[in-house]
């Protein structure tokens, strides 16, 4: 994990926002250790200022009480109103506001109690960041077939791709409850049937992961390999929520 | 017009066959199975069948063997996603007209659908 910590360094910037530099201390300091390039300011005024001001900063760390603004009024300004989507961390002082946060839509992406187990803070972060830049590296999908079969018709290419979205749901829920009650030929089934869909959008991992599924596989290989397909289609799915944002996908 | 009942269980699969087929001037009827498919074909004519083979209820080749025994002047494409050399055989030993492998190209269809229509 260290090592995986240390690639991402010069990359990844982190804003710690703290009316207590005591408090966040020994957190920026084990952030500093595993590479990462730590700011501290200690208001949501000031950690405003710093994202209109600063790039880089990819996580923003944030004290939930922290005034005149707090975690949740100074995340919903930095991604409405910059326009910055940093992956966000409010550092509760105790237990069970997210429950709150949750019921009122804040964009938060992770809780955080200072003196909880720390590693699982680094661990998210770094996951979040090798997601970043996996989906920049690769493109999982295209819309080109698309275009080619409606002339670029922008109309049925976002109807195909809701299509998309809520058939090869539905059909990777069903092969997981195929597996469960091993109907190995229903199995065989479905995936033939998802198949084109994979094909269509140009992802050949899942036209390949069909392909065994449908023909190659063993009764033990199923689980894994609907599990391969289905992390292929949230790929898929991440990335068309990312190029089209009005489509309820 | 003329009628091209088609026979496919993807919804993906459908939408771009009813796209590409209405806009080349067809009148696109769609059976999501082979058992809506049967009912179809007994309450109505068409000019062209296209099916896929693996579908629910009713198999591909049971509906191809329906259509070749009681409507046999209807030409049929089956549509699959499979390149397997037997599969395509069994079609045309059966007596399909034509094979086209999903996602299809849409001038490869165009003409295909044409030639059997024309």
């Amino acid at each position: 994990m260290e090592d995986q910590s240390k690639e991402l360094a010069g990359l990844h910037g982190v804003l710690i926002v703290h009316k207590d530099y005591d408090q966040v201390a020994q957190l920026s300091l084990f952030l500093k250790e595993q590479g990462f390039y730590c700011h501290y300011v200690k208001s949501g005024l000031e950690a405003i200022k710093k994202f209109e001001t600063e790039e880089g900063i990819k996580t923003l760390i944030i004290q939930e009480n922290n005034l005149p603004l707090n975690a949740y009024k100074t995340i919903d300004y930095i991604k409405t109103e910059l326009n910055k989507n940093p992956y966000s961390i409010v550092l509760q002082e105790s237990e069970g506001t997210e429950v709150i946060a949750s019921q009122k839509l804040v964009p938060v992406d992770q809780f955080y109690l200072l003196g909880d187990n720390i590693n699982i803070l680094l661990d998210n972060i770094n996951k979040q960041e090798k997601s970043v830049l996996k989906s920049a590296k690769s493109c999982c999908y295209s819309v080109e077939y698309l275009k080619e079969i409606s002339d670029n018709s922008l109309e049925f290419i976002e109807e195909s791709l809701q299509l998309f979205s809520a058939s090869v749901a539905k059909d990777i829920g069903d092969l997981y409850l195929k597996v469960k009650t091993k109907d190995y030929e229903e199995i065989r089934k479905i995936a033939h049937k998802i198949k084109p869909s994979f094909a269509m959008v140009e992802n050949f991992k899942g036209v390949e992961l069909c392909d065994e599924i449908t023909y190659k596989a063993k009764d033990d290989d199923f689980k894994k390999l609907i599990e391969e397909l289905y992390s292929e289609f949230v790929q898929i799915q991440n990335a068309l929520k990312q190029d089209y944002p009005n489509l309820n996908l | 017009m003329k009628k091209i009942l088609v026979i496919e269980d993807n919804a993906m699969v459908i939408k771009s066959l009813q796209f590409k087929l209405t806009k080349d001037g067809y009148n696109v009827i769609i059976a999501p199975d082979g058992r809506e498919a049967m009912k179809l074909l007994q309450d109505g004519e068409y000019d062209l069948i296209l099916t896929d083979l693996n579908l629910p209820f009713v198999t591909g080749n049971e509906l191809i063997a329906y259509v070749k025994e009681n409507l046999p002047t209807v030409p049929i494409i089956v549509l699959s996603t499979s390149t397997q050399e037997s599969i395509i055989m069994d079609a045309f030993n059966m007596g399909v007209e034509d094979f086209i492998t999903k996602p299809f190209s849409p001038n490869e269809l165009s003409l295909r659908v044409r030639r059997l229509l024309s």
